[in-house]
């Protein structure tokens, strides 16, 4: 046992220096070239693994040409939690984890004010919205403009060329609708075929009205239509969303003869990135866990609200109500009226005390909820038993302080993630499970790169935590989920009203979905849904395959490198990769 | 095959009244609504209506490129593969223009030409217009006011080059005029203006989404009026100790054709349709059926069935006991 703990001491000790070494070698690449371009090519929840089997099988030929065969790939890239659309684009423009841009859900839910009276509200029009596809991008954007969040398109004003986004200054951008009038093959009927054909339509504007335009030197191109037929098929990218990816694949073919064409070609970086993973499809169908209908509705017997829609029974106070934020699916953020669900006290969050003892009305009493959530199983049983658990719910998190996190897979297999700073003003992060194993697996994990029990004892930077946790089952979660928790001073005054009271995330092979709807989905902190599309492309670039891991935040440092304005990354918390580049 | 024209509405009232037993549920909550009528299916909610979308394809229309309407004119003319001459010699001349040789002069020109934007010319860049998006960048001329933005810059970017042009002789890199701010207020009037007519356009999609959504309102209303869901959707149950029901017992008297006060245990014998569809059996409970004496006296806790239209004149008081069928009828 003593040997143990000496080898494991020694180990850690070795590990600043190996990843010391690693930092090393990895800026020891070259540089880029002065007067590049950028183009990023964004396909939504692409998935890293499907992309390159279709690649190897020849069904992928303009990306392999531009991009795949002759760039370096980053199999280890990582976006934050919950690996959701909104969240990963707030962090994808501003270089920023969620901690910094305050946008921690889809929809922004208001505790004090409910989700639709906030003048910020990206979703009080949701049903306009959805014509374009996803969220108020234009809404979402003023949020961080207000909070004094700089996103690129403030960086590098005018010189950022955008087809429509989910974060966006201008949504749709200017002729976008022109554009796309002319793209789809019947314009009289154009209101049903847009929001059909975005990534036809986003490769057709990006051409014509950005690619050439001088002034421009980033351009971002957005392929939404893989995730969306994700979100709405049983196999998703194991199944009918690949055949959206070859139509994308012919999309960027047109892209890059334009930019052969105006000539910016040799001189441009191409990145190629999505925002988040998929969950399911290949082994198993996503079985719904239906936390709202089926627990809270009718178990708990409380009324559900979410973005766009309302379980309420007859007679019951329509004012007393649980609202969730399950978009993604793999994850649900539950907001609850303080101490009971009679209360109507929207005015402050439920603590672990309240949240184990929460009062369900006079027939049911307090119950725990965070027990019940953990206990819940559907009615309809588990359609693939042995393949994965029989239980949705995978883990309940809470936050306990400003600095502490609870992790709980069951009643004894529980942990606290821990932020701490010491007096240089370094952020460090302990996992401290209470038994073994650990909730998030890590000590039986063989992807875990260092002895566990020495590993815990200790609080380590966030980039260490990345070193060792990304080749797990849980990669990055201790960080991820200690920043979704945590907020900058200066976005601290909205923790009250918008920090959830639990969030729980739903185990492999299950969805919290409440349609009949069968699809993959994301917003776990499970590795397929956490691991990310990065790519990149363009002159000096090494065709090679770095297996050094990164984030999603990573990649706006990157991008103002490239176009030879690094100092604007200041204050950001990712850093340029330059491992791409030939010395 | 000739069909019977009694045959439709025979089908329709047939499946009106056909009891709703052939549901695959083998709950008992599912045995207790089993003998109630079927209700129509409720219609499915598009994210955006059919009048929506007939508005924003027709609002579209004008955004149709001068060039591709006549290439479908042309293109009527020859059947067989779809033919589009026009957009072809655009994108030759484009072709061909990038071809040329590559200097400041080329750039100059090529950004001028692009911000004519012939070959885009629409016939909404002539009308006025509120864009199909919501909000979004204007409605009003979309591609007359970019051409405008675009030739501003354009001359922007020319007077920065004869500046430039101006003041190498004299040994000034930068320019003969080092001044930044004149090109900093066009640029953010240029924005101004952008960011006010997108505000106008956001305003202007919203009136004519709530004009559109009224006016199906009123179309729909009789439908809607009409339709009654489910039994089990609109039926509610209420448990609760007994001493409360007592307090409102003149409330449940006086409503007492829509209200049976009974246990738990009972309920679980007993269908919704016996209760409250008198024509599908007996009426069970008689005038007896709101009355707290028929509950034993031993039984602490009561439940009430009514339904949705009474349960919103429940008192505040009742509401936090209402509760799910299932906990009455399925205890476990």
């Amino acid at each position: 046992m003593l040997q143990r703990w000496i080898a494991g001491g020694v180990a850690i000790a070795c590990l600043p220096g190996l990843l010391w070494a690693e930092e090393l070698a990895r800026q020891a690449g070259g540089a880029p070239v002065p007067g590049a371009r950028v183009v990023v090519l964004y396909i939504d929840g692409l998935r890293d693994d499907v992309l390159a089997e279709l690649a190897a099988a020849g069904q992928l030929p303009h990306l392999r040409a531009a991009v795949l065969d002759r760039g370096t790939r980053y199999p280890n890239a990582f976006t934050v939690f919950p690996s959701n659309t909104l969240i990963t684009n707030g962090s994808l423009f501003t270089g920023r984890w969620s901690d910094g841009t305050g946008i921690k859900s889809q929809n922004q839910f208001e505790r004090s004010s409910g989700p639709t009276a906030e003048t910020d509200d990206p979703v009080d029009d949701v049903r306009i919205l959805d014509l374009l596809d996803k969220f108020a991008p234009a809404k979402t954007y003023r949020f961080l403009k207000r909070h004094n969040v700089p996103t690129l398109f403030d960086l590098l004003p005018g010189q950022v060329g955008y087809t429509t986004l989910p974060i966006a200054p201008l949504h749709p951008p200017p002729r976008w609708m022109h554009a796309a009038v002319n793209a789809v093959p019947h314009p009289w009927w154009s209101a049903t075929l847009i929001p059909q054909q975005l990534d036809r339509i986003n490769a057709a504007y990006a051409a014509e009205e950005l690619v050439g335009r001088p002034e421009l030197s980033v351009l971002v191109v957005w392929f939404p239509g893989v995730d969306k037929l994700c979100h709405t098929t049983a196999r998703g990218q194991f199944g009918p969303a690949r055949r959206v990816l070859i139509e994308i694949d012919q999309a960027v073919g047109r892209i890059v003869r334009r930019l052969k064409e105006v000539g910016w070609y040799d001189r441009s970086y191409l990145i190629l990135l999505s925002d988040h993973g998929h969950l399911g499809g290949r082994d198993w169908i996503n079985q719904h866990g239906d936390l709202i209908q089926e627990l809270l509705h009718r178990r708990l017997g409380v009324n559900v609200r979410t973005t766009d829609e309302r379980w309420e029974r007859h007679g019951t106070d329509p004012e007393a109500y649980v609202f969730v934020d399950a978009q993604g699916q793999g994850q649900a953020k539950l907001f609850l009226p303080f101490g009971g669900i009679h209360s109507h006290d929207w005015r402050r969050r439920n603590h672990l005390a309240q949240l184990t003892a929460y009062d369900a009305g006079p027939n049911r009493g307090k119950v725990n909820l965070l027990e019940e959530l953990l206990r819940f199983r559907p009615r309809a049983g588990n359609r693939s038993p042995g393949l994965v658990p029989d239980r949705p719910v995978d883990l309940v998190l809470v936050k306990l302080s400003d600095h502490e996190v609870l992790v709980m897979r069951d009643a004894q297999n529980q942990a606290v993630i821990r932020t701490v700073v010491d007096e240089a003003g370094t952020v460090r992060y302990a996992y401290r499970p209470s038994h073994h194993p650990d909730p998030l697996g890590y000590a039986q994990d063989p992807g875990f790169g260092a002895p566990f029990a020495a590993w815990s004892a200790e609080a380590h930077t966030a980039e260490e935590w990345l070193q060792v946790t990304h080749r797990t089952r849980y990669p990055d979660a201790v960080v991820a989920m200690a920043r979704f928790f945590a907020w900058r001073p200066a976005l601290a005054a909205l923790a009250p009203a918008r920090d959830p009271d639990v969030v729980v995330t739903a185990a492999p092979g299950w969805a919290f979905r409440s349609s009949a709807v069968e699809a993959t989905d994301h917003g776990y902190p499970l590795a397929e849904s956490m691991r990310i599309v990065l790519r990149i492309a363009g002159p000096q670039v090494r065709a090679t395959i770095d297996p050094a891991p990164h984030r999603i935040i990573d990649v706006l440092p990157t991008i103002l490198e490239m176009v030879g304005r690094p100092e604007l990354a200041a204050g950001m918390d990712g850093r340029p990769i330059r491992s791409c580049y030939a010395p | 095959m000739r069909r019977n024209p009694a045959l439709l509405p025979a089908c329709f009232v047939a499946a009106w009244l056909l009891p709703a037993a052939a549901v695959a549920d083998d709950t008992d909550t599912a045995r207790f609504f089993a003998d109630c009528p079927a209700a129509p299916a409720e219609t499915v909610q598009a994210p955006l209506t059919t009048g929506q979308r007939m508005a924003y394809s027709l609002i579209g229309l004008g955004q149709v490129e001068v060039v591709r309407a006549a290439d479908w004119s042309v293109d009527l003319l020859w059947p067989g593969r779809e033919r589009r001459p026009f957009y072809s010699l655009v994108a030759l001349t484009r072709s061909g223009y990038a071809k040329l040789p590559r200097n400041r002069l080329h750039t100059r020109m090529g950004e001028v030409a692009d911000a004519l934007q012939l070959p885009e010319l629409s016939f909404g860049d002539v009308a006025s217009t509120v864009s199909p998006a919501g909000p979004g960048p204007v409605g009003v001329g979309t591609g007359t006011l970019d051409r405008g933005h675009r030739l501003i810059d354009a001359a922007q970017h020319l007077v920065g080059d004869v500046n430039w042009l101006v003041g190498a002789p004299v040994g000034r890199r930068q320019g003969l005029i080092t001044l930044r701010w004149p090109g900093q207020v066009i640029d953010g009037l240029q924005s101004g203006l952008t960011l006010s007519l997108n505000l106008l356009s956001g305003l202007a999609g919203q009136v004519l989404d709530t004009v559109i959504l009224t006016t199906e309102g009123v179309v729909k209303a009789p439908w809607t009026m009409w339709r009654r869901p489910a039994c089990q959707e609109r039926t509610v149950f209420v448990q609760l100790p007994r001493e409360l029901y007592a307090q409102h017992q003149r409330f449940w008297h006086r409503h007492r054709r829509g209200v049976f006060v009974g246990t738990a245990e009972e309920l679980r014998t007993l269908t919704h349709a016996e209760l409250f569809h008198p024509r599908r059996g007996r009426r069970y409970g008689g005038r007896t059926r709101a009355e707290l004496d028929r509950v034993p006296s031993s039984e602490a806790t009561v439940v009430v069935v009514t339904d949705d239209r009474l349960a919103r004149r429940l008192h505040d008081a009742l509401r936090p006991y209402v509760v799910p069928a299932e906990w009455v009828l399925e205890p476990d």
